[in-house]
């Protein structure tokens, strides 16, 4: 192990955490070299200086009974209630599997019902001729003709001698006309 | 009340069980803070939104680091965020004024006010993430897999990290104070 070897180590050697060997090799190498032996030395005065330091100029610090007091209160205040936001967020976090699978089966339902419910292409020909010559019928249509024919009855008399002879007949009347758009009646 | 125990009964909303994690760790978590923000009261602050966070979230805590750790970390969330916004530290002059006086351990026989004053302004001048390595590997006394870990950085990051944020420290301050020295400095360039 040379110089730069070991002072890669540095830290390793003085925290006391390199392998059994690495550490032996480290000793062999402090032990032959004077200027690592004062690099590992100042390291530790370094450490030992800067944690004093540290430690002693923050050892007044105390938590601020404030802050105690508003951490506790904290902890024995409930939860609030969650928002319409944040329980539509939980809901969806919660059950977003199993409404995408519900989702899912729903389209597949629906393509496979829409796929076996559709005509046969041999049927779809007739479907089409006859819806064809339906709308065409409609579109020539009037709108709605009426023919209403009824009998009407006839009382008639007439002298024979010193007699008077009644005749009871029917006569047939016709009447038609057109039931326009709106319900108005055209007669003919 | 051991470690177990502990999160049990915080993760059962136990009003006590919180009381008993600030009293364990309030103060520690405070002087970690301060030492990364540099501002008491924003320490403060940040120490409460640790705890608060820590009460929400301590449904996901695993047990796979120490209570203090998985602390720790969510505190070196909320004060990256708190950086984010000042984007420098600045120590405030009630920090000024709880300089220690350093006895014994003063190296070089420095003026202890000073030698204190001089590493915490270095500490001061360094960026977030040079700062964050040196708190946590000299003051947490964290070894370099555990800031690895901690930070979610490798080793290599943290060696290399640890090695400018020396530099730079060594950089800022006084002559006397500077352990490496001239040649000391060389051979940390070197490593």
């Amino acid at each position: 192990m040379n110089c730069g070897q070991f002072q890669k180590r540095l830290h390793e050697y003085v925290e006391g955490t390199l392998s059994t060997g690495a550490r032996a090799e480290a000793e062999r190498h402090l032990a032959n070299c004077d200027a690592c032996r004062q690099v590992v030395r100042k390291e530790q005065k370094f450490a030992q200086l800067l944690a004093g330091s540290l430690r002693r100029g923050t050892e007044t610090l105390k938590l601020s009974p404030e802050i105690r007091q508003n951490i506790l209160m904290a902890a024995l205040r409930k939860p609030a209630p969650p928002t319409l936001g944040e329980t539509i967020i939980g809901l969806w976090r919660r059950f977003a599997w199993q409404a995408a699978g519900a989702v899912c089966v729903l389209v597949v339902a629906g393509l496979l019902i829409s796929h076996f419910s559709r005509p046969r292409i041999s049927e779809m020909g007739t479907v089409r001729s006859n819806d064809h010559s339906r709308h065409a019928a409609l579109a020539q249509r009037p709108v709605v003709s009426i023919q209403i024919a009824y009998r009407v009855p006839a009382l008639k008399f007439r002298r024979e001698g010193n007699l008077v002879v009644d005749t009871l007949a029917y006569e047939t009347v016709v009447a038609s006309g057109t039931l326009c758009p709106g319900g108005q009646v055209r007669e003919q | 009340m051991n470690e177990d125990q502990l999160v049990t009964r915080l993760k059962g909303k136990h009003p006590e069980a919180v009381q008993e994690l600030v009293s364990a760790y309030g103060d520690r978590l405070l002087r970690s803070a301060f030492l990364l923000c540099g501002n008491e009261a924003e320490a403060q602050d940040i120490v409460q939104d640790t705890f608060l966070q820590a009460m929400r979230s301590v449904h996901r805590f695993r047990g796979q680091s120490t209570i203090y750790t998985w602390l720790h970390a969510i505190l070196l969330n909320l004060t990256r965020h708190y950086h984010r916004k000042h984007q420098r530290m600045v120590y405030d002059d009630t920090a000024a004024e709880r300089e220690i006086v350093l006895t014994d351990e003063n190296p070089a026989g420095l003026d202890a006010g000073a030698a204190s004053s001089a590493l915490r302004e270095a500490l001061g001048q360094l960026s977030d993430a040079h700062r964050e390595v040196i708190i946590l590997r000299y003051y947490e006394d964290m070894k370099l897999h555990e800031i690895a870990s901690h930070l979610g950085i490798s080793k290599g990051t943290v060696k290399s990290r640890l090695h400018h944020a020396i530099g730079q420290m060594q950089k800022f301050l006084p002559g006397e104070m500077n352990l490496f020295g001239a040649a000391g400095t060389n051979l940390i360039e070197k490593r």
